[in-house]
């Protein structure tokens, strides 16, 4: 008689999941909805929910309830130490000790790990052991940020041996933003990484730029590096209208540029608005709008800044500058998004960094097979992606006339553009499905298991 | 400590609307920009502004303002007992044994041994002394101010919004807010419209 094959068990540590709304939660719930239908059995360990709520201030539910279900989300502890300001929240140590409590728990981030997530890493590293005792995991996936699942993923295969993978979602140790190291030599963020990724079965990057960067610098480990991509998710982008020419009236009617996702400070938003500003006076152009649909900043503080640099003043439509079009629309819920995409008649890329910045946003911007203008510097990551897709277009630049010319162009291919030319555009973006990027992946955390089947460690 | 009561800040008499009030707490010898923004902010949204400092040399702007109080802790706490034990021991006690040991000696060598006093004293007071103080400083300065808290009045007048705005400040904001668990209690230089407050109050 033949033992029953047990399905491979997969602990994955995704601080932000969801409810989060957090922008790198898509990658997240892609993955471990993509390993439970092929047949892992995927614990997932999560932020509390508390942290999304007090610290975070919003969650999407609806996201919530499309993880598959048999995901199982554990939420370990994370201690509020760093973001807490509710004085009532403070406990007496703190609360008549707050230099002292200060100065130790700065201790803790500098001799051990640099991050405020750290409690929740060392939560995470108890429960895995409790649950691995109980029933072994067989590999271990982490995704950063936060690093601090790295450490513990890290810290879980010290103490039990279980192969780990790092996904850097975002560069750990490189400021993809200037592009220079993240942290001053001799900073304990580089002894973890050189340890993990010394340590890691593998490391996975969103682009090759970010990978060539990693692998200059832990050359060791450079063959166990590989490119995951961001993707689309199609279940989650159901409403796209199926490929249809533009009538007269549509001819006829003011063209609607979007702005979907979360803006945040490092995005050039002056020039985007400015920009639009000026291609507004274009006689294709007049009456256009530019409607910015998600949230400003990741945090609630974040919005009052953006909407000062936007330069939109409150009024009875909501924050908005009427006179040139441009409005805030606020967020949109992830059932809506197609909407918002059929809606549009052009979408602006707006992204900030450059080399190493390939941006989510951008695959699902195709997937709706419209035109989309850039607004970012140029040489970003993301025009590897957007090299082939049709409906591009690109100003190479940040000058605010160039951006202009681009914004005019993609207005007039919008009213001009076939249902061939959207066929086209949307075939392009289907070779970046979560389904078609995320495959590899689970062949490489598939054969790490099947190593380690092979090795004797475990029992089938 | 001194107390400069505006004529502005009055508590509100029976059956009228009530003006809401804050508390800001700022231990900071130099305030922040933010909060300093912060005081303006509340201000114009119409609140009575109590602002607890240790020095008010750098609240002159504010200081003239209606509807602001400032109240200052910095001269109650250089006479606190823990210090002026520190100064004896640390400064003016050694500094009258090294000038008489000067007199004694008499010459350049009174001067030289005057001057290694003082740099001793000043290095133990920065390095040794105040690095052991900081962290009870935040406990001394919420009992200094403890004492004369009755001047606030906060018992018959309450306050609507309490901002501990630096760590120094943290035990005094903790300690309100245990006694009143009511009132928002916050180390946020960005806390809710007043309004917003008063209305869920």
């Amino acid at each position: 008689m033949t033992r029953p094959t047990r399905r491979p068990r997969i602990l994955y540590l995704s601080f932000y999941f969801p409810p989060s709304r957090a922008s790198g939660v898509y990658r997240a719930r892609a993955t471990a909805n993509y390993l439970a239908e092929h047949g892992w059995d995927v614990t997932a360990f999560a932020s509390p929910l508390s942290f999304l709520h007090r610290v975070i201030g919003s969650v999407d539910e609806q996201l919530a309830e499309t993880v598959h279900p048999s995901v199982q989300v554990e939420r370990p502890n994370i201690s509020h130490f760093a973001w807490e300001r509710d004085l009532h929240a403070y406990g007496r140590f703190r609360g008549m000790s707050p230099i002292l409590a200060r100065n130790l728990y700065n201790f803790g981030l500098k001799k051990f790990f640099p991050e405020h997530y750290l409690s929740w890493a060392l939560a995470s590293v108890r429960k895995a052991l409790r649950m691995h005792a109980r029933r072994r995991f067989d590999v271990v996936l982490a995704t950063g940020n936060p690093f601090a699942s790295f450490a513990a993923a890290w810290m879980i295969h010290k103490a039990t041996g279980v192969p780990f993978a790092v996904d850097y979602r975002d560069a750990w140790t490189l400021n993809m933003f200037t592009e220079e190291p993240g942290y001053e030599p001799g900073h304990p963020a580089w002894r973890w990484e050189r340890r993990i990724l010394r340590d890691a079965s593998a490391s996975i990057f969103v682009n090759q730029p970010l990978l060539a960067w990693y692998a200059d610098r832990y050359p060791n480990a450079a063959d166990r590096m590989m490119v995951v991509p961001n993707g689309w998710d199609p279940d989650l982008l159901t409403q796209l209208d199926a490929p249809t020419p533009p009538s007269e009236s549509d001819r006829d009617r003011p063209l609607r540029f979007s702005f979907l996702g979360t803006m945040n400070s490092t995005q050039p938003v002056e020039q985007m608005a400015e920009a639009f500003q000026i291609a507004r006076r274009h006689p294709d152009l007049a009456d256009a709008e530019l409607n910015i649909h998600g949230h400003l900043g990741y945090f609630k503080q974040g919005k009052t800044d953006l909407i000062a640099r936007l330069g939109l003043v409150e009024g009875e439509q909501g924050h908005a500058l009427p006179e040139y079009g441009i409005h805030y629309r606020g967020p949109v819920s992830k059932t809506e998004v197609g909407k918002v995409y059929q809606d549009s008649d052009v979408l602006v890329f707006l992204a900030g960094g450059a080399r190493y910045v390939t941006s989510g946003k951008i695959f699902e911007y195709m997937a709706s097979g419209s035109p989309i203008v850039s607004v970012h510097a140029p040489g970003i990551a993301a025009q590897d992606v957007l090299a082939g897709y049709p409906l591009w277009f690109n100003p190479e630049s940040l000058d605010v006339h160039d951006i202009a010319e681009s914004m005019i162009a993609a207005g007039k291919a919008a009213r001009d553009m076939s249902a061939k030319q959207r066929a086209e555009a949307r075939a392009h973006a289907d070779t970046f499905t979560r389904q078609a990027v995320t495959a590899p992946l689970e062949a490489r955390l598939r054969s790490m298991v099947r190593r380690k089947i092979e090795a004797g460690r475990i029992a089938s | 400590m001194t107390f400069d009561d505006a004529a502005g800040n009055q508590p509100p008499t029976a059956g009228a609307s009530r003006t809401p009030r804050a508390l800001l707490l700022a231990f900071n010898h130099k305030p922040h920009e933010k909060v300093v923004a912060l005081a303006e902010r509340l201000l114009d949204e119409g609140a009575r502004l109590d602002v607890v400092v240790l020095s008010d040399t750098n609240w002159a702007d504010l200081a003239g303002r209606p509807n602001v109080r400032l109240f200052t802790l910095g001269a109650a706490e250089k006479r606190h007992p823990l210090l002026r034990t520190e100064r004896i021991v640390v400064t003016s006690g050694p500094r009258r044994v090294a000038r008489g040991l000067s007199r004694l000696a008499g010459g350049g060598t009174a001067s030289g041994l005057s001057r290694r006093q003082e740099r001793l004293s000043r290095a133990f007071h920065k390095r040794v002394f105040m690095k052991a103080y900081s962290n009870v400083r935040p406990l001394v300065l919420s009992r200094l101010a403890d004492k004369r808290l009755s001047e606030l009045d906060l018992e018959r007048d309450p306050v609507d919004l309490i901002v501990a705005s630096d760590a120094l400040s943290i035990t005094l904001g903790w300690r309100l807010a245990r006694r009143f668990p009511n009132v928002v209690a916050t180390t946020s230089l960005d806390p809710p419209p007043l309004a917003q407050l008063t209305a869920a109050a």
